[in-house]
């Protein structure tokens, strides 16, 4: 499903500012798996998420989705994968501070060809099963932490994307939202969902995982 | 060499177009020598993000340049002002060697930059980067050009002189002048004028047959016959004077600046149809041919209504 061949990130690359973020990576994730990207910060987790999400290309190699390189899409292309494929649950959220809950979730529906009435519909289902349509209405910026995160997982996933990255999804959560989230986890993984997790949070060795690579200095190995 | 604001701006915009261009260029080169799609080194990644840059840049400066045919247009026109003997634009364009040589080559471009455009755009259209190698191939021929209508245009300004008296249009479109514009002048106006609209009638059956290799060629014919009928044919009814055949007057206050008009509908509708050919292949679909035919009938319907008036005014044919 997922495949990095020789893949290598260099930031500033040909500078003397340059900085090696990954070098020769090759991994296989196959489609429904469940694996946990661990290291610590720094060591090139969330290059390898923004690299499969093509938010970033990489300076050398090849990554591929289901047999199509989206390393070498141009930008509007890029988009359109990212669109279809891909849910991305960032560290900080990302969520936009002067947007309602609702508003937030219906972003990714924007440029789809769906009808407001039909987008909003969808935004209300994925509201309640994240249980927080109560707070529909209400601005970004006045949740709390927990809610915070609910909406971002819910926005990234109105589109019902068959892979999800979630980079550092725990950082910023107390442990009873954590354990939460891992077990949301869980169930997007029965429900056959393709999963990546950045992150250097013990508890997620918890998690019935299908594997973990361990990411140090730009380099990945499965434990 | 003398300078008015006309010509430091027109001046101007061309220097900034070459730099631009220039960079675009060493680009150009290094994507001839090394694209490669099917590699995935970091010469490659490298390149592709250039080439998403040039593009870009060549784009700008081009979408920038056919436009500013116009006022280059204008420029002439202001400078008939202070050229002894030049009435409009066409004294001006034909005050030395380089003028005519210059404005058919700016024509000519401003073909070539649509095209461009239409590559560039047909690229931006696929996701493995199918025409990128084709049209910086093309972009190489365009910088030449564009280097050449420089070199142009600092010869042409260069040597114009405003002590030196130029002859003004009506001299120059004269049935007696030595040109060759003279040996059309020769011909019939009345076969000149059936030429055209047999010309115009013919893009109706390529745009209803859907031929649109004929409606392409049909239009690259129809740019100068089009130009020759305004000349000997239309122009008379507009100036509303037998003896008046020029295509620069008409660009004019005294004319309402119908010409400005007239040009930029025969321009985008004869390069809608010259680019019809390449459409299907490039863009993946036809072009509808409605598009550049109904550029065409606009440009045959007014220069056609300035006869109609004329006769239902006074009751007579100039020609």
């Amino acid at each position: 499903m997922i495949e990095l061949k020789n893949v290598s990130k260099i930031y500033n690359y040909g500078t003397p500012k340059a900085v090696v973020a990954l070098e020769d990576v090759n991994l296989y994730i196959g489609k429904g798996e469940l694996v946990l990207l661990m290291g610590p910060s720094g060591s090139g987790k969330s290059t390898l998420l923004s690299l499969i999400a093509a938010l970033t290309r990489p300076t050398k190699g090849i990554v591929k989705v289901e047999n199509k390189i989206v390393s070498k899409l141009p930008d509007h292309f890029a988009a359109l994968y990212r669109r279809e494929w891909i849910g991305f649950i960032f560290q900080r959220f990302n969520l936009i501070e002067e947007l309602s809950v609702l508003e937030n979730v219906l972003l990714p529906l924007v440029p789809t060809p769906l009808s407001i009435a039909r987008s909003e519909e969808r935004g209300w289902e994925i509201m309640e099963r994240f249980a927080i349509e109560h707070k529909a209405h209400t601005q970004v910026s006045k949740l709390s932490g927990g809610e915070r995160q609910r909406v971002a997982i819910a926005r990234s996933l109105v589109l019902d994307p068959p892979i999800i990255l979630a980079d550092e999804p725990t950082a910023n959560l107390d442990s009873t939202l954590a354990q939460q989230f891992l077990l949301l986890l869980e169930k997007l993984h029965e429900q056959g969902k393709t999963i990546v997790v950045a992150t250097h949070d013990p508890r997620f060795e918890s998690l019935h995982v299908d594997r973990i690579a361990k990411v140090e200095e730009g380099h990945v190995f499965y434990t | 060499m003398f300078f008015t604001p006309e010509i430091v701006i027109s001046l101007l915009i061309d220097t900034l177009s070459l730099l631009l261009l220039a960079i675009a260029f060493v680009v150009a080169v290094r994507i001839l020598l090394w694209f490669d799609y099917g590699s995935d080194t970091s010469r490659q990644y490298a390149l592709e993000r250039q080439s998403y840059l040039a593009s870009t840049i060549v784009a700008f400066v081009l979408a920038v340049k056919i436009p500013a045919i116009f006022y280059f247009i204008y420029t002439l026109d202001r400078l008939s002002l202070v050229i002894p003997g030049a009435m409009c634009a066409a004294g001006v364009v034909t005050a030395n060697e380089y003028g005519v040589w210059l404005f058919m080559l700016k024509i000519v471009n401003i073909y070539l930059f649509g095209l461009w455009l239409v590559l560039h755009i047909a690229d931006l259209h696929t996701s493995n980067y199918h025409y990128t190698r084709a049209k910086f191939a093309f972009f190489l021929l365009i910088f030449i050009l564009v280097l050449l209508e420089f070199v142009l245009e600092l010869l042409y300004f260069g040597h114009l002189d405003i002590s030196q008296v130029v002859s003004c249009c009506g001299t120059l479109f004269n049935r007696a002048a030595h040109s060759p514009l003279a040996l059309v002048a020769a011909i019939d106006p009345k076969v000149i004028a059936g030429a055209f609209y047999a010309l115009y009638a013919a893009l109706l059956i390529a745009a209803l047959a859907k031929k649109e290799w004929l409606f392409s060629l049909l239009s690259l014919l129809f740019l100068p016959a089009a130009t020759v009928a305004l000349i000997f044919f239309f122009s008379p009814y507009i100036y509303e004077l037998p003896t008046h055949h020029c295509p620069f007057c008409i660009l004019q206050p005294e004319y309402h600046y119908i010409g400005y008009l007239l040009y930029a509908l025969l321009f985008i509708g004869t390069f809608l149809g010259i680019a019809s050919a390449f459409w299907p292949k490039w863009m993946k679909k036809p072009l509808n041919l409605w598009i550049p035919f109904g550029f065409d009938t606009l440009f045959v319907g007014i220069v056609s209504f300035y006869v109609l008036y004329y006769y239902y005014q006074n009751h007579v044919w100039l020609l």
